[in-house]
């Protein structure tokens, strides 16, 4: 469905200067400074897969997803989806994906959402049976009937994520691509949301590519990540490969006799508990549990209780943003 | 006084961000005050007698009307009174300024002034200077002409702050006062000797000008900056602006001293 | 064929849409048509007492003043009522609507038309005929049918030139940001052209804003043409509408390159 090869994205920036009419000589003669957003990234998505599109602000999710939607041509490389190269065959293309941004509404603010469908029925060329036909579906399914008539501007973020869900899918697209749709949603929306998503996907064979910041939304929607990390792909595979390859980390923690000891060793935090004790995190491939407990008893302090726990996904991803991944 | 503080916060954003702004906006009162101009060399060129000076004093008035304009208005909104009180009023975060200890009306003034000196320094200083040497503007005749339109043009922009002020205070009774702003500025335009020199009037007309402070705003400073009134007039006309100022100034804390009983006893 | 009538049924619907979201933030027409004559009035007036007390300005009477401040104000409106989204496009690409537009399959050129209409603008049309219509009873000049098909020959350039003008300055946001301030300088221009014939200011003004910013061909070479005056031949004042053609073709092409490297650089 979806074929990524190579792809590469640099953008040319100017170059902000200092000094005198800076403006004016950046518009006279600007210098540019390249940055590459993304950097040679490969992947394919198969009919019928969700996939997690996962990484740090700035990493270059968002610019893969412009790209996949054709908004953004690539430096480099190149992208199919269902046969079609985005931005070349855009219009085409377009009656392909649905896209929902969780942070900005496609529909129209101060309109009532059912008119929002309906011009994007028109613009979308839908035929009206189809179009009934979605309507009721979605309407039952995101339980849309409490708000269809009421202006976006009055609804919650959930009850607009919704909205937006139903207009991303009126055409009936083969691919949705959701940015951070489940953003500053409430628990329950979130559920709802995520129930949907699966559903849209078993019932049409709908592909899902999602970015999300959210752990629940990768363990309960997605079959496979993708990690992107500095514009370069860092993982792609099951979320529990994820676990394997980076889930070494242990977090122990400590209650101690006395005062708990002041650690300092290379790749070791420390955080201090609020029952007094301590929590270590360490990674089992730089010290083995039985290192780490004879760091501390060196210390002189005596350990009256222990817990060790292995890290979850969302410490998993919290550690490979922060060290930029090791070598894939 | 806050007048420092907002003239360097005015500072700090153009060396930041908008220099490129500055120099459209110098060109853009460059391209006013030659528009004047040649207004009227075309109207000496017709009958220098209706005009009733020569014509390097005529064009010197017109193009300096335009060069106060620019620190009259200061292209930051927020920094006129009447704006922020508007603003104040319709979001209701008024009550936020009745709790400071500070008078609103002062407060406004210097944020008004630290606009007004920045807009000054940067672009009419530059304006006239540009206008002395490419557009023949000319000097006052002596530093006694020089320093009595400094004062003068002072006495102006308080006067001018003031009137503002008391349009602000209009926001309390109305908060549409789109078309009440767009009258006062249309009459400051038609009335300050801004646009037309007041002389030009039919006599009626300027018997009316005579009695309403609008002409202290423009027409003096700018008649004593072009040596139209004699070395003695120039006292005059600056106790006649301070009058105004004080009595509009002292009409507007009135009015703002009665809004905050007002306000804090019936709790907005 | 059918492609032109799928846009023209999308331009309404747009447009329909838009309205209705405009119903929620009504502003009164007649207050506002108070504010046009109040924003006008002291331009009105100055034009005025120039010409009674020289008795014409650069060889305009008032009447052919009034004319040329009129036919500004008519062709201006057709920026103002239907084109105004036009010169926003800074703050579409700022906000990201400007994504959107491109996620949808119809022109994102007509979606930020379609963006917006503006009844108000009917205000300065209305003010506009009305400073025609009295400037030509003050001269005294009639106007058969050939000088008011002419007239709306005039109007439509003059409008196709100023939404262009606009069109244009607001495409910079496409390479530069900030693009805004060079808009007020532009302002500037009309402000000069609106209301003195252009002739007063020499010949490098008059060469800027017939050939480089066409600011003229709103209202001077109209007027010049329609009240028979000798400031500027006749040939000069009836190319309006090429300079209106050529102005849109430019229009098309920069647009078209700003999409290109809107493409390529996004937001």
């Amino acid at each position: 469905m979806i074929t990524v090869n190579n792809l590469s994205k640099t953008y040319r920036i100017v170059r902000p200067r200092e000094g005198r009419f800076s403006a004016l000589k950046s518009l006279v003669h600007p210098e540019y400074i390249e940055r590459r957003a993304v950097d040679g990234i490969h992947f394919s998505i198969k009919d019928g897969e969700i996939v997690g599109y996962i990484g740090q602000n700035g990493a270059g999710k968002s610019t893969t997803i412009k790209m996949l939607s054709g908004i953004l041509v690539p430096t480099s490389g190149e992208v199919y989806v269902d046969g079609l190269i985005p931005h070349r065959d855009r219009k085409e293309h377009l009656h392909n994906i649905g896209v929902v941004f969780g942070q900005k509404t496609s529909l129209w603010w101060d309109v009532p959402v059912i008119d929002s469908l309906h011009i994007l029925k028109k613009m979308y060329r839908v035929e009206d049976e189809r179009f009934q036909k979605n309507l009721a579906l979605f309407t039952e399914l995101l339980d849309l009937g409490n708000f269809l008539n009421q202006p976006v501007r009055q609804l919650s973020l959930g009850q607009r994520v919704r909205a937006d869900l139903a207009a991303a899918l009126m055409h009936d697209p083969k691919i949705l691509f959701l940015d951070e749709p489940t953003i500053g949603v409430d628990v329950v929306a979130k559920e709802r949301l995520r129930k949907f998503i699966l559903e849209i996907n078993r019932e049409r064979g709908v592909s899902v590519l999602l970015t999300t910041h959210d752990v629940v939304d990768m363990e309960k929607l997605v079959n496979r990540v993708i990690v992107i990390h500095g514009g370069r792909l860092i993982y792609d595979g099951a979320i529990h490969g994820l676990r394997e390859r980076y889930g070494r980390q242990r977090r122990m923690e400590l209650q101690f006799e006395n005062e708990p000891p002041d650690l300092t060793l290379p790749g070791v935090d420390t955080e201090r508990m609020e029952d007094g004790g301590l929590a270590v995190m360490f990674d089992q491939n730089a010290y083995t549990v039985d290192e780490m407990l004879s760091h501390i008893r060196k210390t002189g302090s005596t350990i009256r209780d222990i817990i060790i726990q292995k890290a979850d996904i969302e410490q998993i991803v919290r550690d490979i943003y922060q060290e930029g991944g090791r070598d894939v | 006084m806050r007048t420092f503080p907002a003239f360097l916060k005015a500072q700090q954003r153009f060396a930041g961000l908008y220099r490129m702004d500055f120099l459209l906006k110098l060109l853009y009162g460059m391209l006013a005050m030659y528009g004047v101009r040649s207004l009227w060399v075309v109207l000496y060129a017709q009958d220098p007698a209706i005009v009733g000076r020569s014509l390097p004093s005529m064009i010197t008035y017109a193009m300096l009307a335009v060069a106060l304009d620019i620190i009259f208005y200061p292209s930051a909104l927020d920094a006129a009174p009447q704006n922020y009180i508007s603003e104040q009023v319709r979001t209701g975060r008024i009550d936020t300024d009745l709790l400071r200890p500070m008078d609103l009306q002062i407060q406004l003034l210097s944020r008004n002034v630290g606009a007004a000196i920045f807009s000054a320094l940067w672009l009419v200083l530059p304006a006239w200077l540009l206008g002395v040497l490419l557009l023949g503007m000319e000097l006052p005749p002596d530093i006694y002409y020089g320093v009595g339109f400094l004062v003068s043009a002072m006495l102006s922009f308080l006067i001018l702050f003031s009137l503002n002020f008391l349009l602000g205070m209009v926001c309390f009774a109305t908060v549409n006062i789109g078309q009440i702003t767009m009258a006062y500025s249309g009459m400051i335009t038609i009335l300050s000797g801004k646009l037309i020199p007041n002389w030009l009037y039919p006599e009626w007309m300027q018997t009316l000008i005579r009695f309403l402070p609008f002409r202290c705003i423009f027409e003096t400073p700018l008649n004593i900056y072009t040596a139209a009134v004699t070395g003695r007039q120039i006292p005059k006309g600056l106790l006649l602006q301070t009058i105004w100022a004080a009595v509009l100034f002292g009409m507007g804390h009135l009015l703002w001293k009665g809004m905050h009983r007002r306000l804090t006893v019936q709790g907005g | 064929m059918k492609e032109f009538w799928f846009h023209i049924k999308m331009y309404g619907a747009l447009l329909k849409m838009t309205m209705r979201s405009m119903l929620q933030y009504r502003a009164d027409f007649w207050m506002s048509l108070v504010s046009v004559v109040l924003l006008n009035g002291a331009n009105i007036i100055q034009l005025s007492v120039i010409s009674w007390r020289f008795h014409s300005l650069g060889g305009w009477s008032v009447g052919e003043l009034l004319v040329l401040y009129g036919m500004f104000m008519v062709a201006w409106s057709i920026f103002s009522i239907f084109f105004r989204k036009l010169s926003k496009i800074e703050e579409e690409i700022v906000n990201g609507v400007f994504d959107i537009y491109l996620l949808r399959p119809v022109s994102p050129f007509l979606q930020l038309v379609g963006g917006d209409i503006n009844h108000i603008g009917l205000c300065d049309t209305f003010m506009g005929l009305a400073l025609v219509a009295a400037g030509l009873a003050k001269t005294g000049v009639r106007w058969d049918m050939e000088h008011i098909l002419w007239f709306v020959v005039f109007i439509l350039s003059g409008g196709v030139i100023v939404v262009c003008i606009r069109f244009l300055i607001s495409c910079l946001a496409f390479w530069i940001t900030k693009a805004k301030a060079l808009s007020s300088l532009f302002t500037q221009l009309y402000l000069l052209t609106q209301k003195y014939p252009v002739t007063i200011f020499g010949k490098v003004f008059r060469v800027l804003v017939t050939g480089i910013v066409p600011v003229a061909y709103l209202n001077f070479y109209p007027a010049t043409y329609l009240m028979g005056k000798p400031d500027a031949p006749p040939w000069l004042c009836m190319l309006s509408p090429v300079v209106a053609f050529v102005m849109a073709g430019i229009s098309a092409l920069v647009w078209r390159q700003g999409m290109r490297r809107y493409d390529s650089c996004g937001g």
